[in-house]
């Protein structure tokens, strides 16, 4: 048995100091499956809808999506990189420091500043919502959400309940709690 | 009977003298004696073909018929204006008094020429092509390509990359006796000079249609 499970930072284990009580491990424990975890610091639901699309999704007895924040996408160049952007902080994932990366730095900068808007992110997070669902829903599933708008009918959708490290992640406590949800769900 | 089409210029039927009579839509509608439901938008994108499905209430719809066109293209939520707009990196003269619209225009042109990729576009339409399938999995339908030659930054890799039902492809059609001869591996549609489908062209894609559905 198989588990997909894919996601941001918070499915990754960030701030765990020991991957193994990540939920997707306890889950996996738990039904004594072999744990497929794809998730990445900084990924986005994008990053998920085309994970998706690119797996023989009949490898997997079950799929654990955890949705993230709308206002993050990804580009390819030399392979897929992240873009992160909140009101605070924006982060586009770029090694070189050369001109090429500028321009795309800037670009990604003067995109965010005047052409995303909150209308344009809640549209694409219900087009991967719905291509995610679609995908797998003759499969056993859960879609959930973490710190992500609570206008899709998720699974399970966590904001200040959660147990939380110091930023911002599950703890230890939060990955127990959002494993024993999925496992409550009995699905398989 | 209802018939929902969307899709781009194609679809619109630029550079026909008699749109409204002779575009594939009213071709199809006039066959299935269905009321036509063409909401073809000049420089439309996968996208917004893709958001008007998640808007509308498919339930009053019989068949669906979708273009799909350049990957490139995108669209963006006007804040100022209240309403969704295509993503253009040209724009025209009268509009270029227009500071936002500028503004907006250079990011997109930026973007296209600093961040687009074959890779990204192609990413796109897959998702894209995926939605529309998944809202259309239990209801007649259709989802068509439209190869196209306008993109002076991305040319040939602006194809349709996403496995649709029908693809139009670049090039002339092959005739006999001066009639086209259909082919199945490759279709290629008589055009204008500005690349849209002629009124033969429209009767080629109606017949494809006809024949999907029939």
């Amino acid at each position: 048995m198989k588990i997909y499970f894919d996601g941001c930072s918070h499915t990754w284990g960030s701030e765990l100091t020991d991957l193994n009580s990540r939920y997707s491990k306890i889950i996996s424990n738990y039904y004594d499956a072999e744990e497929y975890n794809i998730a990445e610091r900084g990924g986005s639901d994008k990053r998920m809808v085309r994970n998706l699309l690119e797996h023989d999704l009949t490898q997997y007895d079950m799929f654990v999506i955890q949705m993230t924040g709308k206002n993050r996408t990804e580009y390819y160049y030399n392979g897929w990189k992240k873009v992160n952007w909140n009101t605070i902080f924006y982060k586009v994932d770029f090694k070189g420091k050369d001109s090429v990366s500028k321009e795309i730095k800037q670009t990604w900068h003067d995109y965010y500043t005047l052409i995303h808007t909150e209308e344009l992110a809640d549209s694409n997070q219900l087009i991967n919502y719905t291509v995610i669902k679609g995908l797998i829903e003759h499969k056993p599933h859960v879609i959930i959400g973490i710190d992500n708008s609570d206008k899709l009918p998720l699974n399970f959708s966590y904001n200040k309940d959660l147990p939380r490290a110091k930023g911002g992640h599950p703890s230890e406590l939060g990955h127990n709690k959002i494993a024993s949800d999925i496992i409550n769900e009995n699905l398989l | 009977m209802k018939i929902y089409f969307d899709g781009c210029s194609n679809t619109v039927g630029s550079e026909l003298k008699d749109p409204l009579n002779t575009r594939f839509s009213k071709l199809v509608c006039n066959h299935f004696n269905a009321e036509e439901y063409n909401i073809g938008q000049v420089s439309g994108s996968d996208r917004r073909m893709a958001r008007n499905l998640l808007e509308h209430d498919l339930t009053q719809y019989d068949m669906f018929v979708i273009q799909l066109t350049q990957k490139a293209r995108s669209e963006y939520w006007c804040e100022r204006d209240k309403r969704w707009k295509v993503l253009r990196h040209l724009l025209k003269e009268k509009d270029q008094t227009d500071h936002y619209k500028m503004q907006v225009a250079n990011i997109w042109k930026n973007f296209l020429k600093n961040v687009y990729t074959d890779e990204l576009g192609t990413s796109n339409q897959l998702i894209y092509y995926t939605l529309m399938k998944i809202l259309l999995k239990d209801r007649p339908h259709v989802i068509i390509g439209i190869d196209f030659f306008h993109e002076f930054f991305i040319g040939d890799d602006n194809n349709i990359s996403a496995p649709v039902d029908i693809r139009y492809k670049h090039g002339n059609p092959k005739r006999l006796n001066g009639k086209i001869v259909r082919s199945k591996t490759k279709k290629c549609i008589p055009r204008y000079d500005g690349g849209h489908p002629t009124v033969e062209g429209h009767r080629y894609i109606a017949d494809d249609i006809i024949e999907w559905f029939s």
